[in-house]
């Protein structure tokens, strides 16, 4: 415990004086309340209630003779937002009246002058309150910004002079600026640039924030922005020689010249390129990857990159660890196993890649990319394999090859979504499919990490046996959707009896699955973080068992459970669990909970249950058909 | 025990599992011994010292943060804690009052809360909200705005 060594300090001067005696004790105190009330309104942007409380403040105040100018003061800045202007104009001048320091009365007597249009009175009102306001008072400093804007508002070429002092944000030390910028992604930095010629300066004059920049994380690539050649050329400009990585997930408005640009200064320390959707000419992708130090190249979807580039990528870049090439049609895949011998690869992103079948059995056969430890394989557009032909062969060569050792010893994870849909691995391919290729490849290690599966309604027991029994016991995240033919018998082979480290676990639409199975899989998963049970037969038991882990103080942060079994009064035991869990340790709280058309929860326990999760702040939705 | 004492001479006694969250005392406490004298701290108020100590109180029991070995576990939301949250909840003269004070004094995890508020103070936000909330005048001329905006224009035709 700490004690202060002096008293606290006398009531802060922002509350009405509490003077001695009895009556009017209490009287300031009530005065005191409803200006609190008042604040906390118009803190919550509720101006009319701040109204309320603010009248009745002043009427307390006028009947016990404490007329008080801050109540004047916060009724000015609720009128000022009801657009109330004359209103406004009085309640200043009578909180100037009380209180000549109050710099924030004149400030807003300016406001409602500028909003009436009256700039010149505004500035008259703002000079005047200069001359009274003593300059320790609060917000004199406002005062002077403020008259600075009014003068640029009448005269549009007026250079208005900022006091360096007054922006609080300018006036810190260099290293704190560069910590709170460092977090600003690429379009708030370009903001920041627009707020004045102080900011624009600051974030000009710091090229480590622009050396490597990101655009969006790859969650949510799909709402990437589309970068400007301009904009890109921008930041290289800014960046000049700390430019580390180029990040640009959709690079489908860039060309040429933006690649020019990127080596037209010397880049000692670029280490990373991520530029996807791009079009440019192969020259110019081969000279910009000639840059000598990079170890991570990934170019998705950019359908210039051609078998040539690739050469020159490995001759340039022994030390290359990431390469993505999805969707690069062009690439053959004898190229890059002729070139990448070596097998510095740890991450390989080959997703969409019509070489994809061929890529595998290779890999079974010669073990080029033993050391990888990232693999995405994941189809996400079927059309990639309309034309192929050849599986027939390599299913047979596979079967001469006999059984293999996992050709990835490696690997902590893979993404494999959609390898199980069933246009991927029937329609469009010979009788066995993909598919066939896959549980043939016995490709997951002991000690992976990782698996994403979704969309793998083809896949039978025996294919996800095949995948998943390696690795069960180390897996930290499972993503198995709409798994249609999992069934129990094979969900308790896999899990056995050991208690397992699953964190993230999605088996939505996994639809054979028995509630009990899914319920004996929580039991032994204490660590779930995230769980989706989506469209499953996820019932109370289920709920329960996930309940119970919450007791236990550990838990879900986010569930998912849309369209299942579970009753109001499973949900709301669940709910009270987490209120609990959150009251002894606030860092743990349930972040997202869904309940969407779960037919047995009623209004009455969702009513109950946002009751529960409010104080949480948890994103909770129980959406109902028809409403 | 330790007693700190701030720059307008308000003294603290705060146990030493508290003190030494802060870096600049702990690195004090190991150099010079413990003592009865008060250690001043200049540069910090008694107003913020007192939330600083506050802060230090809290977190006295917190676990040394770990180093992620494994980039691949999925983790614990990183984002601000409930109470943390409460606690930085000030008015902005006094959040970078904290800001300077927790550089100061090297509390690492004040000093990224302080930071991380600071930033969600800006992101997202449009120039003149940013102005009006950091009371910042514009003083762009007209052909420097336009400048910018060409600059910084986000997509465009190749």
């Amino acid at each position: 415990m700490f004690v202060a060594g002096k008293k606290r300090k006398a009531a802060d001067s922002a509350r009405p004086r509490v003077p001695a005696g009895s009556a009017q004790d209490t009287a300031a105190k009530q005065i005191e309340r409803v200006y609190r009330l008042g604040s906390e309104s118009l803190r919550q942007r509720q101006y009319r209630a701040a109204l309320d409380h603010l009248n009745r403040g002043i009427a307390l105040a006028s009947n016990a003779q404490q007329p008080n100018a801050k109540l004047f003061e916060k009724r000015a800045l609720a009128l000022l937002h009801l657009r109330e202007f004359a209103r406004v104009a009085s309640d200043a001048q009578q909180a100037i009246a009380l209180d000549s320091d109050s710099a924030h009365a004149y400030a807003l007597l300016a406001r409602s002058l500028m909003m009436q249009n009256r700039p010149s009175d505004a500035l008259t009102a703002l000079e005047r309150g200069r001359r009274q306001v003593s300059p320790m008072a609060a917000g004199f400093r406002y005062l002077a910004t403020l008259q600075e804007s009014v003068r640029k508002q009448l005269d549009p070429a007026y250079v208005p002079k900022q006091d360096p002092q007054s922006d609080p944000v300018v006036r810190l030390p260099a290293e704190l600026n560069v910590l709170i910028l460092q977090q600003m992604d690429l379009e708030s930095l370009l903001v920041c640039r627009r707020v004045s010629r102080a900011w624009q300066r600051l974030v000009d004059g710091i090229p480590a924030l622009w050396g490597d920049i990101s655009v969006a994380d790859e969650a949510s690539a799909s709402k990437a922005m589309r970068v400007s050649a301009r904009v890109l050329r921008l930041v290289l400009r800014l960046a000049g020689q700390s430019l580390v990585a180029v990040n640009v997930p959709d690079g489908s408005l860039l060309g040429d010249a933006a690649l020019a640009a990127v080596r037209a200064t010397s880049r000692p320390l670029l280490r990373s390129i991520h530029i996807g959707r791009l079009s440019a000419s192969a020259s110019a992708l081969g000279q910009l990857l000639g840059e000598s130090a990079l170890t991570s190249v990934r170019l998705p979807y950019c359908p210039d990159v051609t078998d040539s580039m690739l050469e020159q990528l490995s001759q340039h870049l022994p030390t290359l660890r990431i390469l993505d090439i999805s969707g690069c049609a062009q690439v053959r895949m004898k190229t890059l196993f002729r070139q990448f011998r070596t097998a510095t690869l740890q991450e390989l992103y080959l997703n969409d890649h019509p070489g994809l079948p061929e890529f595998l059995v290779y890999c079974v056969r010669y073990r080029t990319f033993a050391s990888l430890r990232v693999l995405h394989i994941a189809v996400y557009d079927q059309a990639v394999f309309a034309q192929y032909s050849g599986l027939g062969p390599l299913m047979v060569y596979l079967g001469r090859l006999g059984p293999r050792p996992c050709p990835f010893p490696e690997l902590r994870s893979l993404n494999m979504d959609g390898i199980w849909e069933p246009t991927v691995s029937s329609r469009r391919f010979e009788s066995a499919g993909l598919k066939g290729i896959i549980s043939s490849c016995n490709l997951v290690p002991a000690q992976c990490r990782s698996i994403s599966a979704r969309e793998a309604s083809v896949a039978t027991d025996l294919d996800l046996f095949r995948v998943f029994h390696t690795c069960m016991s180390t897996i930290y995240t499972l993503h198995l959707t709409k798994a249609v033919q999992l069934t129990d018998s094979m969900v308790r082979r896999l899990t056995g009896t050991a208690p397992l480290i699953l964190v993230d676990l999605d088996l939505s639409g996994c639809a054979a699955l028995s509630a009990e199975a899914l319920r004996e899989l929580v039991v032994h998963s204490p660590q779930l973080l995230h769980v989706k049970l989506m469209q499953t037969r996820t019932d109370n038991t289920v709920l329960r068992a996930l309940t119970e882990h919450v007791v236990a103080g550990m838990g879900a942060e986010t569930l998912d459970l849309a369209i299942t079994d579970v009753t109001g009064a499973g949900a709301r035991d669940f709910a009270v669990a987490c209120a609990r869990r959150f009251r002894a340790k606030p860092g743990r709280r349930l972040r997202v909970l869904n309940l969407d058309y779960c037919e047995n929860v009623g209004a009455d326990a969702v009513a109950v249950m946002r009751d529960l999760l409010m104080p949480m702040g948890t994103l909770f939705t129980a959406a109902m058909p028809g409403t | 025990m330790v007693k700190l004492q701030s720059s307008d001479n308000e003294e603290f006694e705060v146990g030493k599992n508290v003190a030494v969250q802060s870096v600049l005392i702990k690195n004090l406490l190991e150099d010079l011994g413990e003592s009865e004298e008060a250690i001043p701290l200049p540069n910090v108020t008694g107003k913020v010292l007192k939330k600083v100590i506050e802060y230090c109180e809290h977190h006295k029991d917190d676990p040394p943060p770990l180093r992620d070995d494994y980039d691949d576990v999925p983790k614990r939301s990183d984002d601000i804690e409930p109470w943390d949250e409460k606690f930085i909840k000030v008015d902005q003269e006094l959040l970078f009052e904290i800001l300077l004070a927790s550089n100061y004094m090297d509390i690492k995890p004040l000093l990224d809360l302080g930071c991380k508020t600071v930033a969600n103070m800006i992101r997202g936000k449009t120039p003149d909200e940013i102005r009006k909330a950091f009371n910042i005048v514009d003083d762009f001329t007209p052909e420097e705005k336009e400048q910018i905006r060409k600059e910084n224009e986000w997509a465009e035709d190749r």
